[in-house]
């Protein structure tokens, strides 16, 4: 399946991943990501029969410690808004363009 | 004093006896970096006025008994620095100055180090060599025409150059590990839970991992034991009840077992690697450990499962850049969407879309089993090959790059070479291991080579134990 990825592929994966890309960008990506697929699709030879998929903890490495869940102070919105690009500092709102 | 030269752990005693001021040293390695930063571009953000007046307040204070006590540091990109400028090597951030900072810069600070600056990346860590950085290569100490390694580049250069004793980077598929062995330093990945990633920018969070750099293993063992431990930002980070690394570097390594996974490298080595690894294995021979033969049957597949499931997460984690709540917008589209789809489309570099692109496919309908999900299957078999390989055993050296440093625009054509500079160090990765790179001896007038020791999970001790007689022997020599 990998080798056969078309130009009409990398636009719904474009599209997916929110990523406008130029004509040459969309050249590029076919091949390049068909050779890297073709590569990754190797891992279909391994044989993982009654083998469970890893999880998060690592197969145990990592336990989480459990805490006492305890109201602390959060960032203060002054200060996260004013890394936005545009927002309503006043109103305390991120600022977007129009939806549709 | 030498302080271009002198250890994180000499500078602090000098400091402490009086001998020099956290000023002095602080000032000097802001002019080693003045003078030397435009050829290597090991920084990509210099703040010297914040590093100079954190040395006075360190000078005035009373109590010299930080464990970092006025030793100049350097923070990866990645990491959050409250008020300074974190780019993680990307346009899409602009001019972002986090808030808050990360918990492993608020540990090295709690124990006296001054952060000097932010340091050079591949754009989101994502590289192996800094080229994918947005502003330009960072550059090998030894020959400006080679790549320092990545992703974590920019610190290397900054500790190997000797700017400063020490820094942080962050390892997903071998981005400390890989640029301390071109680099000729000691890089680390800790124990994949054993140190905070609050304040990491997200990349792969199964994988991701803040870890030191050092010119010594005992200053790469004493920021380990500094920044690692339980924090109440990441539940991801576990309670650290495991020895201190620095308590097991004296301890010399006779009766330790170490296995090689010879069938790895048969082939594919370059002779200078080859030699100064196999050299590495006869001092380590003849200090006393068992050196022996272990299989680790699905490394074939690392790489391949590395870059499915690293990819799959990165596409979620950086879904958040979406010119909404800071770093750069294209402010000309005229819906959300198109504001989302133009914003990236400028504010990402080549290999970050790549990624992206092939991460996206990975967990899209009708492909997630037979890649993401199938990757994961795969990951806990090569989990499950380093659990056998180190029952009875303390450690599975490897050589950390198959290579030396390489030439800059060497391998930036192809994608699938890039990665597979990385065959040696995913493994410890996916695996979720302590993995620490340490120089070994090399012929005279030949790039640095790196010895890679991985050991049991929580056992991050051992391997700077077996790292520290590999630098005895090859200083002694």
């Amino acid at each position: 399946m990998a080798s056969q990825l078309t130009r009409d592929d990398v636009a719904g994966i474009a599209e997916l991943a929110r990523l406008e890309l130029s004509a040459d960008e969309q050249d590029a990506l076919t091949r390049q990501l068909g050779d890297i697929l073709a590569y990754a699709a190797t891992v279909q030879q391994a044989d993982t029969t009654g083998v469970e998929p890893m999880r998060g903890d690592l197969g145990g490495a990592a336990l989480p410690p459990w805490r006492t869940d305890t109201p602390t102070p959060s960032l203060r919105r002054d200060d996260v808004l004013s890394e936005a690009p545009d927002a309503a500092q006043a109103a305390g709102l991120f600022r977007v363009p129009k939806v549709l | 004093m030498d302080t271009s030269t002198a250890s994180a752990i000499e500078l602090r005693n000098a400091i402490r006896r009086g001998e020099i001021t956290a000023e002095k040293v602080a000032t000097d390695a802001l002019s080693r970096i003045a003078a030397g930063n435009p050829t290597l571009n090991a920084f990509i953000t210099i703040d010297a006025d914040r590093a100079l007046a954190r040395a006075r307040a360190l000078d005035g204070h009373a109590d010299k008994n930080g464990a970092l006590h006025g030793v100049p540091v350097a923070i990866k990109d990645t990491l959050c620095v409250s008020g300074m400028r974190t780019t993680a090597g990307s346009r899409i951030l602009g001019d972002y100055r986090p808030p808050y900072d990360a918990t492993v810069v608020a540990r090295l600070e709690a124990a006296g180090a001054v952060v000097v600056g932010k340091t050079n990346c591949d754009e989101f860590a994502m590289g192996s060599s800094t080229e994918h950085s947005a502003f330009g290569p960072s550059r090998h100490p030894m020959n400006p025409d080679l790549t320092p390694g990545g992703s974590s580049g920019g610190s290397a250069v900054a500790v190997a150059a000797g700017f400063t004793p020490i820094a942080l980077g962050s390892d997903t598929g071998g981005s400390v590990r890989q640029p301390a062995a071109l680099c000729g330093i000691v890089g680390a990945r800790p124990t994949y839970g054993r140190v905070s990633r609050y304040g990491l920018v997200a990349f792969a969070s199964s994988l991701d991992q803040v870890g030191p750099f050092g010119r010594t293993v005992a200053d790469t063992a004493l920021v380990q034991d500094v920044i690692g431990g339980a924090d109440p930002h990441d539940a991801t980070c576990a309670a650290n009840d495991s020895p201190a690394c620095m308590s097991a570097i004296e301890s010399g390594v006779r009766g330790l077992r170490i296995g090689v996974p010879r069938h790895l490298i048969e082939d594919g080595l370059d002779a200078s690697v080859r030699a100064s690894f196999e050299g590495a294995l006869e001092v380590l021979a003849a200090q006393g450990a068992e050196i022996d033969s272990v299989e680790l049957p699905h490394s074939q597949y690392a790489i391949a499962t590395y870059y499915l499931v690293a990819t799959a997460e990165a596409s979620s984690n950086l879904a958040r850049y979406d010119g909404v709540r800071y770093g750069f917008r294209d402010a000309e589209a005229g819906t959300l969407n198109e504001m989302y789809a133009r914003t990236r489309r400028a504010g990402f570099g080549a290999e970050v879309k790549r990624r992206l692109m092939l991460g996206t496919y990975a967990l899209s309908a009708g492909y997630y089993d037979a890649f993401y999900l199938k990757a994961q299957k795969v990951r806990a078999l090569i989990r499950r090959d380093f659990d056998r390989a180190l029952e009875g055993r303390h450690a599975v050296a490897l050589p950390t790059s198959p290579t030396p440093a390489f030439r800059i625009g060497e391998k930036t054509a192809d994608p699938l070479q890039m990665y597979l500079s990385d065959v040696f160090t995913v493994g410890p990765s996916l695996a979720g291991l302590p993995s620490i790179s340490v120089p070994a001896a090399v012929a005279a007038g030949t790039l640095p080579v790196g010895v890679q020791l991985t050991g049991r999970a929580w056992d991050d001790a051992t391997v700077y134990r077996i790292a520290a007689a590999l630098e005895r022997s090859r200083l002694s020599r």
